[in-house]
């Protein structure tokens, strides 16, 4: 099989993995000889048609694979064609395609082929032939797979910029309905654990990473956000990316309807609000099934909650509250919170040049004690019968205030 | 490189440099150092409004603080502000979007790009950390600019007289194939991608030629 075949075959084997993200620190010496850096924030050197960034070289090192994961079109039970790359084949093909201005950095992962140590230590080879042989200094993104021993994994930690952990469910029960030779807490949580030691000695300037499978075991947004913030807090995780399920063809749950994508998006703002917002986990407001509402934002919803603790006067509120009005983002707070030190707000005008989405933001805020709008402006009838549920149950005087 | 370089860069005279001297005394130095970044940038940017601009917001920093500029909180600090987000953008997108053809009997890696406003520089020293074994040389319309040993030399040449190589280059085609291989179709949204690369970069980005006549630029 040429190269142009296998690129097409584990190109698309790894397509569902979505980290795309290069943003790192320089962490490795220069000298005249290297080739490659970091672009702090990143860079996006293509998108595809479906608007996702193109940055790194994702592709499988082999489909074949030992397990038989529900989901997987890699799975062991289908009759397809498997491909491998050599690790010297792969290394030359990226380090080409680098020099062209084509990518960013290599994404290395791969299916469990003989075992995960045997398919490990042939990514960690391609690594090893990047740094040393090729003098790269660029972004490494490398795999952990399941069941990886601890040697390897802190092998492939002097390697790459970041490691991840597929998680796919959020706890052991719902791993065994998609994924039953997976052990969660041995196969999965067990390297989180030794990669986050390496983080801690300082490797993997870009952190750990963990990726779900939305829907795909019939798990609720709590579930996973639940699973999400505990990962943050204890084992300092840097991102958790979400994938909504997409039945994939010849695998038993072909004919399951797939997760729709607007499910995906919520869960990345809330995932936000946890990361950039100062929310915990209870201020995220959850229907009755455990699910986000699919009608409003996960902000929006908190703010009409909380309908109480509006409006705010964005002269005198504290930072925490400014980044819970809605429209107003992390940059916008900060800009609040500094200007005012040397300035006094008179017009929503300011705040706009500021960042801040007036439209949203008007009915949750008061300038020098003036309200700014009402919240019936900027709600749809469902939204406003949500927000109205919720006003029901508070006793609170100033909740009315909003809808004047 | 260093904030005299960065003016040397957008060829200015050292009127600014004077100028903002005066207003160390009125923010931190933090700030202080935020706002000769922008002005740096926006002094880089081909806008003739520029000037303008940038005099009232010196005027208001002395004013009423640099944090009053720096938040944008004024009509005329979100100018200044975007000002030098152009600049940011365009040195981001070339970056990003331009490809580079070696040339292995010179060691070269050779691009072409187009830019309005003067960030060649900035590109350059981009390719140049990134490739420091390589002499690199990008062509902006028409001028020609050689990065080598840490030195950047820029030329005016005749477009019709540089010969590249005419070889089909195999990678493209390597490109072209995992290109395609990440596409899910259930998730095909044009509408998004077209805002990430807008129409004037597009003709840089030759794999999303297939999608021309899609998106309405064929």
């Amino acid at each position: 099989m040429d190269t142009e075949q296998k690129l097409e075959i584990l190109g698309a084997a790894a397509k569902y993995d979505i980290c795309a993200s290069t943003a790192a620190p320089q962490s490795r010496p220069a000298d005249q000889n290297y080739i490659g850096s970091h672009a702090p924030a990143g860079i996006c050197h293509s998108y595809t048609p479906d608007g996702r960034c193109v940055s790194l070289l994702k592709v499988l090192m082999t489909n074949s694979c030992r397990n038989n994961c529900q989901y997987c079109v890699n799975r062991a039970g289908n009759d397809f064609e498997r491909s491998s790359f050599e690790p010297e084949e792969l290394a030359r093909l990226f380090i080409e395609l680098y020099r062209r201005n084509y990518l960013e950095g290599i994404f290395l992962s791969s299916a469990v082929q003989r075992n995960s140590n045997y398919t490990m230590e042939r990514m960690i080879q391609t690594a090893e032939i990047l740094r040393f042989r090729y003098r790269y200094r660029g972004y490494i993104h490398l795999k952990a797979l399941p069941r990886t021993s601890p040697d390897l994994i802190e092998r492939g930690a002097e390697l790459a910029d970041r490691m991840s952990v597929n998680l796919e469910s959020p706890n052991p029960d719902r791993l065994k309905l998609i994924a039953s030779e997976k052990n969660f807490m041995l196969d999965l949580i067990q390297p989180i654990n030794i990669i986050q030691k390496q983080v801690q000695k300082g490797l993997l300037k870009a952190g750990h990473t963990t990726q779900f499978v939305v829907g795909a075991a019939g798990e609720s947004d709590a579930e996973l956000l639940r699973t999400t913030n505990w990962l943050y807090k204890k084992k300092s995780l840097k991102r958790a990316y979400f994938s909504a399920f997409v039945p994939a063809e010849r695998t038993p749950m072909a004919e399951v309807k797939p997760i729709p994508l607007l499910r995906e998006h919520r869960l990345y703002q809330a995932d936000w609000l946890m990361r950039f917002y100062q929310f915990e986990l209870p201020d995220l407001v959850m229907q009755k099934d455990g699910n986000l509402s699919l009608d409003i934002d996960p902000k929006m919803t908190a703010a009409l909650k909380n309908a109480g603790q509006f409006p705010v006067e964005v002269n005198k509120a504290p930072f925490r509250m400014l980044l819970r009005i809605p429209g107003v983002g992390p940059t916008a707070a900060r800009r609040i919170y500094r200007a005012r030190k040397e300035h006094r707000f008179t017009n929503v005008n300011e705040l706009k040049n500021m960042g801040v989405v007036i439209k949203r933001a008007k009915p949750f805020i008061l300038i020098n004690g003036k309200a700014q709008g009402s919240i019936k402006s900027i709600m749809t009838v469902k939204q406003l019968e949500l927000f109205q549920s919720f006003t029901s149950q508070l006793a609170h005087k100033q909740a009315p205030l909003l809808l004047t | 490189m260093n904030q005299l370089e960065l003016f040397a860069i957008a060829n200015e005279p050292p009127k600014f440099e004077e100028e903002i001297r005066g207003l160390r005394g009125s923010g931190d130095p933090e700030a202080f150092k935020l706002f000769k970044n922008e002005l740096f940038f926006a002094l880089l940017n081909k806008n003739p409004s520029k000037y303008r601009v940038i005099d009232q917001v010196i005027e208001q920093s002395k004013e009423k603080g640099l944090s009053y500029v720096l938040c944008k909180v004024s009509n005329e600090a979100r100018k200044f502000h975007h000002l030098a987000r152009e600049v940011g953008a365009e040195r981001y997108r070339a970056t990003a979007f331009m490809r580079l053809q070696p040339i292995e009997q010179h060691n070269v890696l050779f691009g072409e790009f187009e830019i309005k406003h003067q960030t060649g520089e900035l590109i350059m020293l981009h390719f140049m950390k990134r490739f420091p074994r390589y002499n690199i040389i990008i062509t902006f319309g028409h001028e020609v600019y050689i990065g080598r040993n840490n030195e950047i030399f820029k030329e005016k040449i005749d477009r019709k007289k540089v010969v590249l190589p005419k070889e089909k280059d195999e990678f493209e085609k390597y490109w072209l194939a995992f290109y395609r291989s990440q596409f899910i179709p259930e998730r095909k949204n044009l509408r998004y991608l077209k805002r990430m690369i807008p129409k004037k970069y597009w003709k840089w980005v030759t794999e999303l030629k297939e999608f021309d006549q899609e998106i309405g630029y064929g």
